[in-house]
């Protein structure tokens, strides 16, 4: 909400709230700015990756060495097992992507970004975070009812999601489902809140060119949210009275149908990939564009292919059921748009190694880490084709290959954008700077460690191993050695993996408290939120000194000017 | 490398930007697609639901009471109309809004008292949520709207208590109305799918 | 140009292959759910761009229209 006398439509109270500092509660525990929302998001979604961290680490260690007692967590049994997998990856695409992409950064960067003061409904923004805290305290409980977590994995179809004798898990899969649809409501309200506020409170003088790209991202990423969560959100109410109320919207006994619950999951789970793939590729295009000193190439392509993948994402959901027995022509449809839709995104990619051409390059951490998400992603984004293709896809379905593949997208998304976007933005968010070497021997760590990790996977699933065994050795002919040793050696490569996210943890908490102080603009970057100090205040700048915007993001190393930036709010 | 022409070393002073959507209109549009979307899935899953089962609806259950709802939609699509006349005069005399908001305000309960009732005498006659797959659908389809329904009659009374105090803004006046517009006018769509098909 | 179409008349054969027969899966129950799922799929695809498209176009048209008064 810009303060500014002209603008009719303000809430005029809060105008009053620019002359005091919060109380501590009201600060930090019951927050309406919007730098407190997303510090909560922020905790509370690296509070969940420790959890998934966790899960994958319990049943990755069952998988090499079957039956063996894991340290601080005990004999996996087959349900625990399909829990701790379900769980696994709810936490992390759910808990984990979601509210630190989207809505940590989303509500930190927006409004400073554009040049705004806060959010446009600052209560509903609380509110938001609320429900979500609430959703994350019913999946917790979910975990420690009678009969455990669900274990119908992430994408819950029925009939095993729906009926308790075949999951096993009574009210674990009710209350993951209940947990799952608060975290729908609480995106649903920051997104309302994400799209108004960067359409109507935007500084002046900033047209529609002269808008981060991350926060066009964030808007677009938004808006696909909203559009394909519905269609999940019935199925869910749904699956709630199948499980709860004897209803047989899935039992074919009763009627029903189970490939429906796949029709209406897909068709927000697909999109979802996208939600949170974009913003990702927004915090890498701001990252590029400071440590190569260059202009973004191409902003209004970037800008063209981001909603082309907005607009081809909802044609291609069904490519995860081609062996669903789905209707054959709707598989080549399908398979057509899903090899269309790696143009738009290999465009992009294109686009920032063509900005980083030429530049006067600084690998900094931020930066590192930025160009590993173009590497790493490009593998995931290229064997999607592979599995995109209906032919192969059948060979492949349900197959270590998907997971590698999968990840491969995943975690440059979730974790390799936002470990670039915190040690890109941890000086504006904390007021100061984290470790430059802690941070280079966390990349190293992490990224050959991620890299062991998931190749192996890919030859496993190239020789057709099976995603959901509990264990090989009930199965002779599938656990030959060789396999096995490559099993191994990828539980041994996620060991070192999460051993290096000490290093990052431990930079994290003490860069906050005693590193060192850090200036306004420490990175000498272009766009607003670097013109106020660090960390903001309440209200981000002064009432009577908000900025104006007199060009676009991107102007590094402009002919004729001393400095190689131009900030988006200097007049000359 | 050639100096961009368009590079001008002093500019203008930016003008504010142009709010061309009050924010809580937006932020009611974007929350009925995502409402849209909704209803959307449920009558997508209620088609292939149809079209899997060879009698539908299930012959040995009591019949929907169509003709009745008919009416009852009428009710609703003029509540919808007599909002719409209040937003226009809204625009003229707020004062001058307020008896037709009620009107709207006793139609919209109407239809949902309506329903209620229709619901009690369907449970009595022996549809229960789990008689057949069509029930359920009907009563979570149903209900979901009716729901809405209700959200938009709190919406509806609020607005009444804030015009008497005269804290109603036009801009908060027209995020409500656009949201029980689409109540009103999701129903029909609603009727058609799930009575006459 | 004959190239062109050529390459059209194969995308469009490819459309609609004969099912495989040796496909367990590749049959729904009723030919007419078979359906309802194709316009299913249509419908939700299409609607979300629909309604995206077409707020935007309004909100477009509220930004460039003369001010009011």
């Amino acid at each position: 909400m810009s303060s500014q006398p002209t603008v009719e439509h303000g809430h005029e109270e809060h105008g009053h709230e620019h002359h005091h500092e919060p109380a501590f509660i009201e600060k930090y525990i019951f927050p309406l700015d919007h730098k407190y929302i997303a510090m909560q998001y922020l905790l509370t979604g690296m509070f969940m990756a420790v959890f998934g961290g966790f899960f994958v680490y319990a049943f990755r260690l069952q998988l090499a060495f079957p039956g063996i007692s894991v340290p601080l967590y005990g004999t996996v049994s087959p349900t625990e097992y399909n829990a701790l997998v379900t769980n696994h990856g709810s936490v992390m695409i759910f808990w984990v992507a979601m509210p630190v992409l989207i809505a940590a950064f989303g509500n930190f960067l927006i409004p400073l970004m554009i040049g705004a003061d806060d959010m446009v409904f600052p209560k509903l923004n609380r509110l938001s975070y609320q429900i979500f805290l609430a959703s994350v305290v019913v999946l917790i409980v979910s975990w420690l009812v009678p009969g455990g977590g669900f274990g119908g994995a992430w994408t819950a179809y029925p009939p095993l999601s729906a009926k308790a004798q075949y999951s096993l898990t009574p009210l674990g899969s009710t209350l993951w489902l209940v947990a799952v649809a608060l975290e729908f409501v609480a995106f649903l309200i920051g997104g309302i809140n994400f799209i108004t506020t960067a359409m109507n409170s935007r500084a002046p003088g900033m047209g529609a060119k002269d808008v981060p790209m991350v926060v066009w991202m964030i808007c677009i990423a938004s808006i696909m949210f909203m559009a394909s969560v519905g269609p999940l959100i019935a199925g869910a109410v749904m699956l709630l009275f199948d499980q709860n109320l004897g209803t047989g919207f899935f039992d074919p006994d009763k009627g029903g149908d189970p490939i429906l619950w796949q029709h209406l999951f897909w068709f927000f789970g697909h999109p979802e990939v996208y939600v949170v793939l974009l913003p990702a590729t927004g915090i890498v295009a701001e990252i590029i564009t400071v440590f190569s000193r260059k202009k973004l190439f191409g902003y209004q392509t970037i800008l063209y292919t981001a909603i082309a993948t907005g607009v081809l994402s909802f044609f291609v959901w069904a490519h995860h059921q081609f062996v669903a027995g789905i209707d054959p022509r709707m598989a080549n449809v399908f398979t057509i748009t899903t090899v269309l839709i790696s143009i738009p995104i290999a465009e992009m990619m294109f686009l920032y190694i063509a900005t980083l051409y030429g530049g006067s390059i600084r690998f900094t951490t931020p930066m590192l880490w930025a160009l590993s998400f173009i590497a790493e992603f490009l593998i995931g984004g290229v064997t999607g084709i592979w599995l995109g293709a209906s032919g192969m896809d059948i060979y492949f379905h349900d197959t270590y290959f998907v997971i590698a593949h999968f990840h491969y997208t995943f975690f440059p998304i979730a974790f390799i954008g936002t470990f670039a976007a915190l040690s890109f933005w941890f000086p504006k968010m904390f007021g100061r700077m984290m470790d430059e070497t802690l941070g280079k021997i966390h990349f190293w760590g992490t990224i050959i460690a991620l890299n062991f990790i998931f190749i192996p996977l890919f030859v496993l699933g190239a020789a057709g191993q099976h995603r959901r065994i509990y264990n090989y050795n009930h199965y002779p002919e599938l656990s030959t050695p060789d396999l096995q040793s490559l099993r191994v050696l990828a539980t041994v490569s996620l060991l070192v993996l999460i051993a290096f996210q000490f290093v990052f943890l431990f930079n994290f908490f003490w860069s906050m408290f005693r590193g060192e102080k850090a200036p306004a603009n420490p990175w000498r970057s272009t766009t607003l939120e670097w013109t106020t100090p660090s960390p903001p205040g309440h209200g981000n700048w002064s009432p009577n000194d908000m900025p104006r915007v007199y060009r676009g993001p991107y102007e590094y190393s402009v002919p004729g000017r001393d400095e190689d930036y131009w900030p988006q709010n200097q007049p000359s | 490398m050639a100096t961009d022409p368009n590079l001008r070393l002093v500019h203008p002073p930016p003008r504010q930007l142009r709010r061309a959507v009050p924010d809580q209109v937006l932020g009611v549009m974007i929350f009925i697609l995502t409402e849209i979307m909704l209803f959307a899935g449920f009558i997508s899953a209620f088609a292939i639901a149809r079209s899997s089962n060879d009698a539908w609806p299930p012959p040995n259950q009591p019949l929907l009471p169509v003709q009745e709802t008919a009416l009852n939609t009428l009710a609703l699509l003029l509540s919808g109309a007599v909002l719409s006349y209040a937003g226009r005069r809204f625009a003229s005399d707020p004062r001058a809004a307020l008896r037709p908001m009620i009107v709207s305000m006793l139609l919209g309960a109407f239809f949902v008292v309506f329903q209620g009732v229709e619901w009690v005498s369907l449970l009595s006659d022996g549809l229960g949520l789990t008689t057949s797959t069509h029930a359920s659908f009907f009563y979570v389809i149903v209900g979901a709207h009716a729901l809405h329904a209700l959200g938009g009659l709190g919406v509806l009374v609020a607005l009444v208590a804030w015009l008497r105090a005269g804290t109603l803004t036009a801009d908060g006046f027209w995020a409500a109305r656009l949201f029980w517009y689409f109540v009103v006018l999701l129903w029909p769509v609603l009727y058609w799918q799930v009575y006459l098909r | 140009m004959g190239r062109l179409v050529r390459s059209w008349i194969v995308a469009a054969v490819c459309l609609c292959p004969t099912p495989a027969l040796a496909c367990a899966v590749c049959f729904d129950a009723t030919d007419e759910n078979r359906r309802a799922f194709l316009d299913t799929t249509i419908f939700l695809t299409v609607l979300p761009l629909v309604l995206i498209f077409g707020g935007g176009y309004w909100i477009y048209r509220q930004t460039t229209a003369p001010v009011p008064g």
